[in-house]
Formats: C-alpha cells, structure tokens, sequence
C-alpha cells in the first residue's frame, strides 16, 4: 500500500521576488528606451494625446503619441499591476504573467494610463459586494481591460459635455468592471477551456450588446486604423533580445539545460494549462521566449512590421506562452491564417493578417488536441470569422480575436467531436 | 465563496469522470460539511494505479490552493468527458490525501471554507 499525504508545497524553489523580478524586465527596458529615443516634454505630450484620443480598433499609440509616450504608457500601466499583484501576495503563475503580458501588450494600441482604471474599481466594488477578497478577482479584472475603450468612446465620442462625458465613460467602465467575474467565469463553459483568451469572448459579447443599443441610439462607429511604421527594425531587434533574454534565463533557472521541454511539447494546452507549475518556472521562460522568437519570424514571412499592435500580438502570445501554448499547438494556427490569406477573395492588410495569426494562437488547445490538420482548419476559418466580428462590438472590444476564436472553438469542437466514433 | 455549493459539486464531478476514465466499476463517495471545512472522500477499485497520468494524480492534487485562479476557470472542471481538470481540483482545495494499493485508490480532499 502506497499512502502519500499530500500537504501543500511551496509553487517552487524560484521565490516570488526572483519571479518579479523578471517581470520587471520588460517594462524597466521601456523606460530605458523611452527616455534614449524620445525627450521628457515629447513623452509627456504624447501621454496626454493617446489619453483624449479615442481607443477603438486600431488605434496605434506609437502613431498617437510617439513611440516614447507608448513604451511609457505601457511600462506604467505594467508596473502598476505588478505592484498589485506583489501587494495581494499572489503566485506569478501562468495566468498572472499571462495578464500582465496582455496588459503590457495592449498598452500599445487601446489601454492607457486614464482608461483601465474604472475596470479596476468595477471589479473592486464587485468583491466587497460579494464579500469576498478582491484577490480573487483581479486576475479577472485585469484581463477585462480588453473593454477599456469603452472608457473613452462615452467620455469624448458622444459629443457630451466633457465633465459629464468622463463621467458617464467612468461609470460605464465600473458598470463592465462588476460584471464581468460572474460572466466570463460563466462564458468559459461554451468553448469547453479551447480558447485561451475567454475574455475576449466574453467582451465580445458586451461589447455587441452596448454597441447595439449605442446605435439603437444614433451614434456611429467611425472605422478606423491608425498604424506606425517608422520603427520596425529598432522593435524588432529589441525584442528579439528580449526573447533571447528570456531563454537564456529560462535555460539557466532549468539547471543549464533544456531537459522537460519535450514534454512541455506534449501538453494540448486547453483551459487550464500552467506550464509553471505543470513543468517548472525555467522550462515556462524558455518556451515564452521561443513563442516570441516564432512571432517575430511569422511577422518576417507574412511580410509585416512591427508597430503597436503587433507588438500586442507578440507580448500576448509569449505571456500565453506560459499557459498553454507551446510551438506544436500554436504552428498550425499560424499556417492556417496564412493559407487562408492565399485563398480568399477579400484582401487584407499585412498588419491585420499578422495580428490575426498572433492572436489567433488563441485557439492552441484546438490544435494540441486534435492535431495539425484540425489547427490549420481553426486558424483558416479564422481569418474569415474575424473580419467580420469587429463590426458587432464597434472596435470597443480589444481582444477582437477572442471573440472570434470563442465563437470558431464553440462551432467547431462540437463538430469534431461528432465525427469521432469513440465515447 | 459564491457558488461554494456547485463549486464541490463540480470537484466530485471531476474525481468521478476521472475514475470513470481509468476503468473503475465501483465507486463510494462520502462528503462532509463541517464547520470550517468540506471533506471529500472517494475510493474505487479497478484502477491501474501504476498507470503515468493515475501516478500524475498526486502532483495535481498537490498543487497550492490558488483562489484567484478558481474564481476564473473553477466552472470548468468537470466539464470535459475526454481530459480532466485535476490541476484546477489541487488549485481548489487545502489537503490532499492519495492511498494507492494494488488496484484500489482512496482520494481525500480537504477544502477551507
């Protein structure tokens, strides 16, 4: 007889503040550049410029603002919810590094300094209303950022009184902060755990259902993309140092070396997969800075460069890199969104098919479970479904891809299931 | 917690779909509500428990309880029929306690309230 007392052991041997330490990387490396690149009144002026303007897909705050005021914007914004999360003393597990990446990422095309906040104190009032820690909500919280925008479509684009304009924008970004725990928790049973960012489905669906009745009211959703280009080969090289960084930690924290990561490799990656626990901190930073160094290769093959929003789409995928995906789930994806680029009619812009297929990875766990063939066929029909689903919510819901690969993953696990013959 | 009721409702329904999926033909499942704590109790024969992903059972079950990741993904578990959630079983509960002999496995789970 084999009895094993399982008591609850530490996450491992790498302690907290070494974890947080690496967070810190990225953001102290942004500031660094910021303040090399750009001069104070610049940084400043371009802070305030991407606070009025409004967020709505795709908005790129390097264009807005200047590639200073967005690495600034992006390292205040990261900072801060560090020091949350180090002030709530949560783990920096998976998900944690996850949401901070996204945050980090998506301070370069829609989060800001001035919008995020009222999601904040939503989910804030949302835990003391329940009774409960708000410890266990702001992992939510964070992710739920993807609705900032909103913040800023009611405080300047209604054409309100500005004082009554951010007002109404900061109750409706507390209104979407309470809401969302309960809903999105709910909202990940639809795809089963196949979709890896399951807040942008659920903000999907707010965002459609605020929009409608914006529009039942007479506003209109200006379309509009705003993107940079000046500043490809400087991003592109400091972020493959990044990434390099990365390994080279991860290779070091793994005792020298690269053993486990074949089985990383194994993992499907579904809903929920936390390399940092399942195969160790080191192993998780060497697969992060992999992930990224594929992202910055499929930016070079789809023929892109590297502006706000890929630079969203490359932090996005090397934090979810930490919870669930890997180089075998996340290829298929990619190759698939570049066939359906060849065989579609419709013709897309370099920047959209590259973000599509970064976050279109979304959809990882599709392909870690049911293989290649069935990856290529999620990231195709992706592509198509994408396009079209940024109209529901007017642009307000940041993750766009989410909501897509939700509503890809719902449609299409069920099917495949159908077709297999066993229970 | 919210939902504290359907929360060992669905941790059942993930030790029961695991079992299921590792051939067992009996199952007993006690649970107790004390005070400060809920106690799960579940034993089932038939079980190959030198089999790799029986063996993983005990690092899953072993992970720290992780509230804030619970509140996220806890409607999750158990509702996949082909793979289970264990990990997010260990992130919802104190203790654990895995009695492995010969083809019989006892699983004791403690969860705080």
């Amino acid at each position: 007889m084999e009895v094993i007392l399982l008591k609850k052991l530490e996450f491992d041997k790498i302690t907290i503040k070494t974890k947080l330490y690496i967070m810190l990387i990225l953001p102290i490396s942004f500031i660094l550049l910021a303040i090399i690149i750009d001069t104070p009144t610049n940084i400043v002026n371009g802070i305030f410029k991407i606070i009025v303007h409004p967020d709505i897909l795709i908005t790129d705050y390097i264009k807005v603002g200047g590639l200073g005021a967005a690495l600034i914007n992006s390292a205040i914004l990261t900072l801060v919810n560090i020091y949350i999360i180090w002030k709530l003393k949560i783990n920096i597990n998976g998900p944690v590094i996850s949401a901070i990446f996204i945050i980090m990422g998506f301070a370069f095309f829609g989060k800001n300094i001035f919008n995020v906040w009222p999601i904040y104190i939503g989910g804030y009032i949302y835990s003391k209303y329940q009774k409960t820690n708000f410890k266990n909500v702001i992992l939510i919280t964070m992710f739920a950022t993807a609705l900032s925008p909103l913040v800023n479509e009611f405080a300047y684009g209604l054409n309100l009184p500005i004082p009554f304009g951010i007002l109404l924008g900061i109750s409706i970004g507390i209104l979407v902060g309470f809401i969302i725990p309960p809903l999105s928790a709910h909202m990940i049973r639809v795809h089963d755990g196949y979709n890896l960012y399951n807040i942008g489905f659920a903000a999907g669906f707010i965002g459609t259902v605020i929009m409608s009745i914006m529009k039942s009211y007479g506003f209109i959703v200006e379309n509009k993309v705003i993107l940079s280009n000046e500043y490809d080969t400087l991003l592109k090289a400091f972020f493959t140092i990044f990434f390099l960084i990365l390994i080279i930690l991860g290779f070091l924290f793994n005792n020298r070396s690269f053993k486990g990561y074949k089985r990383l490799i194994g993992f499907t990656g579904r809903l929920i997969t936390d390399f940092t626990q399942l195969t160790g901190f080191g192993l998780t930073l060497i697969n992060m800075g992999l992930m990224g160094l594929i992202g910055i290769l499929y930016v070079i093959i789809a023929g892109g460069i590297i502006n706000g929003p890929v630079i969203g789409g490359l932090l996005t995928l090397a934090g979810f890199s930490s919870f669930g995906k890997h180089p075998k789930n996340s290829i298929p994806i990619l190759i698939g969104v570049l066939i359906g680029n060849f065989l579609i009619t419709k013709e897309v812009s370099t920047t959209i098919l590259v973000i599509t297929g970064l976050f279109g990875t979304s959809m990882a766990p599709i392909a870690g479970t049911y293989g290649y063939f069935v990856g290529i066929l999620a990231g195709f029909i992706h592509l198509s479904v994408v396009m079209n689903v940024g109209y529901l919510h007017g642009g307000i819901n940041l993750y766009n891809n989410g909501f897509s690969s939700g509503i890809v993953a719902t449609i299409l696990v069920p099917i495949i299931d159908a077709f297999k013959k066993e229970d | 917690m919210k939902h504290e009721i359907k929360r060992i409702s669905k941790i059942l329904d993930e030790l029961i779909t695991f079992c299921f999926l590792h051939g067992t033909n009996n199952m007993n499942i006690t649970l107790e509500n004390h005070k400060d704590y809920f106690k799960i109790h579940l034993e089932s024969d038939n079980i190959d428990c030198d089999d790799v992903r029986v063996q993983k059972l005990k690092e899953f079950l072993a992970y720290p309880r992780q509230s804030e990741v619970e509140e996220y993904y806890w409607e999750l578990a158990g509702e996949c029929d082909n793979d289970t959630e264990l990990t997010l079983v260990g992130m919802m509960v104190d203790r654990a306690e895995v009695i492995f002999d010969g083809t019989s496995l006892s699983i004791t789970l403690y969860r705080n309230k």
